[in-house]
């Protein structure tokens, strides 16, 4: 019997889609024999050998498995992403709605062929950023955008999904990387469902989700009128289902039987006392910093020998908590009390931890055989010596706990330990944390999951209803003495009432002047000068409509001493004074071209510029733009990196460059798929793009140019006249 | 060697790029500071420091190594350089687009096929006589030639140590590092 429409719950989140079902046909899959080899690795990661499957259209497959079983590498195989996006090795039959991928691996095709990628709607896994572009509603444009939906819907519909997903209000204002944890995971289905996929490839939509909100996506999810694959580590997921594949090394296996986590729940050792009334280690008074303005101040109390289970709804502060306790966040305000402890700290991103490297890479030499007993009582004691690159999101977190049990902390700070972990494996990482506290640790464990709850030995844990969310939280944060000067400084260089009058201006209008007086100061710069006394007007103007005092500064700073420099370098080196000074004079003549640039670094609305009126190909730009959007937080990741390291003193790499370009190539594959899933491709654009955010040229645009011009003819005219006035 | 660009070459382009352009930023200001303490021996500037500036056309090219990688890398940088308001304005293009040619003249030379040392080395020198073709006229138009030409020596020294170089080491910390794997580069 083939099931059409599933049946599923009443969903009050999206009644709309049960009354506009199409008479469109849903995309079907079909597997046989599939084998996935990717570049670089010996054997293949999917193995489907004497495996068929049909899934017709409207049906739901649940992949299942332990981690790093192969679940999300099949669920990426179905969106099309392996040998096309991903280099490697594809075999067998993959036939998605209509299209062979196989076939397309075969050919090396840059991408997902382009009648596919319309049709599906990609939920990524991990705990790392999942995003394009930095502010969640540019985000969630973007699907649009790149199917060419008309400009004027795509706003509604962006609040719309974000509502859905059930997202607080105005969190399609914030960054993404702003957002909590489980806030990431409700943005990335969101993602995956604004644009009505008809086929929705979910790799563990509910991760890191609390009970209720996993609820909700999972309606929504029900609710959909499409084919779904979906991924997740429990056969018993999704009740909705029509098919389902277990997997296991790569293979298919039969699913286990029914289990629960094994309960440790026993009476504690006699030996070990009642936790409570132990030493504080580590303590937190009302702390806060201004990296993390959203989140109110926090204190915590840890002792040796306890586990203090962190709760609190997605989005509450949880991870600021541990960097804090941590000492990873500048103490900006309250007190953190810590003695001579052993602090390490596993964050809720284990590529923080490892990067790219084995665990072997890490570890010390006297820790080694440590990490190896960890490692096998975790189940990873095979992937000792692989890089965490290729392991899975799963695998990297028991890597992760087992590089720091090998450092034997007394303080461990542990974010989400089992997210996207399956049962056993969950089991063993509670194991590991309640023996370290058995051991007289402390341990702070940010967790959503109940399976710590339950699996905890009473007499070790306290639990901590993390107070407020950062949804609704004001910025706290006091301006500094300094800050406060800045402003007043800028407001006194461009009045507000200015800035209001003409408004911002368009940053092509801003690259067009610094362009124009490039080429005037390169034909000649003492005309380029002179000029400039004229322009000063036009040159004010692009100022007040978006200057920045600091860089201003920063740039006078440099621009004088290489001024100097140029002029001192040019006389030495045989130059004629006039020469010598025309050389300086071209140096200022760019500087004034380079002042009008000044504002905060922003790609997106020059991207939006180059799009809408230089119509620049869009995969290209987009691509640049969200590079270009990350480099805040790539620097971001490479100092924290640093810092965790440095806790653990495993500062290898001398340079913090080296770090950057770690980080920055390892968020590559990570960025590449977050864009192709958007809809953004090579070779061909799906559909001419829309534009959800309209680059228009406003006051300040005209009156930049017309000043420029009128400078222009003003200086031409005083030459004309000055000629015939000595021709006379 | 394939000539199609895939998205995530283009990804691992823009990234790289916009990684150098950050340096550059800060090696703007790094050189402006240092220009009045070098002032009366410039050609040693250029030799300690003017090598950096090169770096990514040939960091670019040995990644991804494919037609135009080094040239738009090198492009790509030089804009955030730009972008982020340098002492050079708009200038920064032009010679991210002259030093980028010199890299990529280089590995087209080697018909792309060859990413050994020497070959990146010449690279990263090569992009040094594009910024001593691109410098010169442009700041140095009135001196003699015996100092003309050793600015250009520094140039092209300093280009084919830091920049080639340079290109080597982070390739080889990369690649140690498996960062480089999941690219599939």
């Amino acid at each position: 019997m083939v099931h059409l429409t599933p049946s599923v719950p009443e969903s009050p989140l999206k009644p709309t889609e049960q009354a506009t079902i199409t008479p469109r046909s849903l995309p079907e899959i079909e597997i046989a024999n599939l084998v996935w080899r990717p570049t670089g690795a010996d054997a293949p990661t999917l193995d489907l050998r004497g495996f068929s499957l049909h899934l017709r259209g409207g049906e739901t497959l649940l992949i299942t498995g332990a981690s790093g079983a192969g679940k999300s590498t099949l669920a990426a195989a179905c969106a099309g992403l392996l040998g096309t996006l991903v280099p490697g090795e594809l075999q067998g039959t993959l036939r998605v709605g209509g299209v062979d991928l196989v076939a397309a691996a075969d050919a090396r095709e840059p991408g997902p062929p382009a009648t596919l990628l319309e049709q599906i709607g990609v939920i990524l896994a991990g705990s790392a950023p999942r995003h394009a572009l930095p502010r969640l509603a540019d985000d969630l444009a973007l699907p649009l955008e790149s199917r060419g939906v008309p400009a004027a819907s795509i706003y509604m519909k962006v609040r719309a999904a974000s509502a859905a997903a059930g997202l607080p209000d105005g969190a399609i204002e914030r960054d993404v990387e702003r957002l909590s944890g489980g806030e990431r995971a409700q943005a990335a289905a969101a993602v995956a469902l604004i644009a009505e996929p008809q086929l929705l490839i979910g790799d563990e939509p509910l991760a890191g989700l609390d009970a209720s909100r996993a609820a909700a996506c999972e309606a929504q999810i029900a609710a959909l009128h499409a084919t779904r694959v979906l991924v997740a580590h429990e056969p018993a997921s999704f009740p909705f289902a029509t098919q389902k594949i277990h997997l296991g090394a790569g293979r298919v296996v039969p699913p286990p039987s029914a289990r629960r986590v094994a309960s440790t729940r026993e009476a504690p050792a006699p030996s070990n006392g009642d936790a409570r009334g132990a030493e504080a280690v580590l303590q937190l008074f009302a702390a806060s910093s201004h990296e993390r303005p959203d989140v109110p101040p926090v204190s915590i109390t840890m002792h040796a020998g306890e586990v203090t289970l962190l709760f609190g709804a997605t989005g509450s502060g949880k991870s600021t908590l541990l960097a804090l306790a941590a000492g990873l966040l500048p103490l900006d305000g309250g007190e953190r009390r810590v003695d001579d402890q052993v602090i390490r700290y596993v964050p809720q991103d284990p590529g923080l931890l490892l990067g790219a490297r084995s665990l072997a890479q890490l570890l010390a030499p006297r820790e080694v055989s440590r990490a190896e007993t960890i490692a096998a009582e975790l189940g990873v004691a095979h992937l000792i010596e692989r890089p965490a690159s290729r392991c899975s999101d799963g695998e990297r977190r028991r890597l992760a706990l087992a590089l720091t049990a090998a450092q034997q902390p007394t303080i461990w700070l542990v974010d989400e330990p089992t997210l996207g972990l399956d049962d056993a494996a969950a089991a063993r990482v509670i194991d590991l944390l309640v023996a370290q506290a058995r051991a007289g640790c402390a341990l702070l464990v940010a967790t959503h999951d109940d399976r710590v709850t339950r699996a905890t030995p009473l007499s070790l844990v306290r639990t901590v209803q993390h107070p407020s969310g950062t949804s609704g939280a004001v910025d706290r944060s006091e301006r500094s003495i300094v800050q406060r000067g800045v402003q007043l400084a800028s407001d006194l260089l461009s009045p507000p009432p200015v800035k209001r009058l003409i408004g911002v201006s368009n940053p092509l209008t801003r690259v067009g002047l610094a362009l124009f007086w490039f080429l005037l100061s390169v034909i000649s710069p003492a005309t380029a000068v002179a000029q400039g006394a004229i322009v000063l007007p036009a040159l004010i103007v692009a100022w007040s409509s978006g200057v920045q005092f600091l860089a201003t500064l920063r740039l006078a700073l440099a621009l004088a001493p290489a001024i100097a420099g140029i002029v001192i370098a040019n006389l030495i080196g045989g130059a004629s004074p006039e020469a010598a000074f025309g050389a300086g004079l071209r140096l200022v003549a760019f500087a004034a071209g380079s002042l009008v640039l000044l504002r905060p670094f922003e790609p997106l609305r020059l991207a939006d510029a180059v799009l809408q009126h230089l119509r620049a190909p869009f995969a290209p730009t987009l691509t640049l733009l969200a590079s270009a959007a990350m480099l805040p937080s790539l620097m971001r990741e490479a100092r924290e990196r640093r810092a965790i390291r440095r806790l653990s003193r495993r500062a290898s790499d001398p340079l913090l460059l080296a770090d950057l370009f770690d980080a920055a190539i390892r968020a590559v594959p990570r960025l590449a798929i977050a864009l192709e899933v958007r809809g953004v491709r090579l070779p061909s654009p799906l559909r001419p793009a829309s534009a959800s955010r309209p680059s228009t040229f406003g006051r300040a645009d005209v009156l930049i140019v017309l000043l420029s011009a009128g400078g222009l003819l003003v200086s031409v005219a005083r030459a004309l006249i000055e000629r015939l006035t000595l021709a006379v | 060697m394939s000539t199609r660009w895939s998205l995530m070459d283009l990804v691992a382009l823009s990234v790289i790029g916009i990684s150098c352009g950050a340096l550059f930023a800060g090696w703007n200001l790094l050189w402006g500071a240092l220009t009045p303490l070098f002032a009366l021996v410039l050609p040693l500037q250029y030799l300690l420091l003017a090598g950096t500036w090169v770096i990514a056309g040939p960091l670019a090219g040995l990644i991804i190594k494919r037609r135009g990688a080094a040239l738009f890398g090198e492009l790509i940088a030089a804009s955030v350089s730009f972008l982020l308001a340098s002492q050079w304005s708009i200038d920064a293009l032009f010679s991210g687009a002259t030093q980028g040619l010199g890299a990529e003249l280089v590995f087209l030379l080697f018909g792309y096929r060859r990413w050994s040392w020497p070959v990146v080395v010449a690279a990263g020198a090569a992009s040094g006589i594009g910024m001593a073709l691109h410098d010169l006229p442009l700041y140095f138009a009135g001196v003699d030639a015996g100092y003309a030409a050793m600015l250009a020596a520094a140039m092209t020294v300093s280009s084919a140590l830091l920049g080639g170089g340079g290109a080597l080491l982070l390739h080889r910390a990369l690649r140690r590092s498996g960062a480089l794997d999941a690219i599939g580069a």
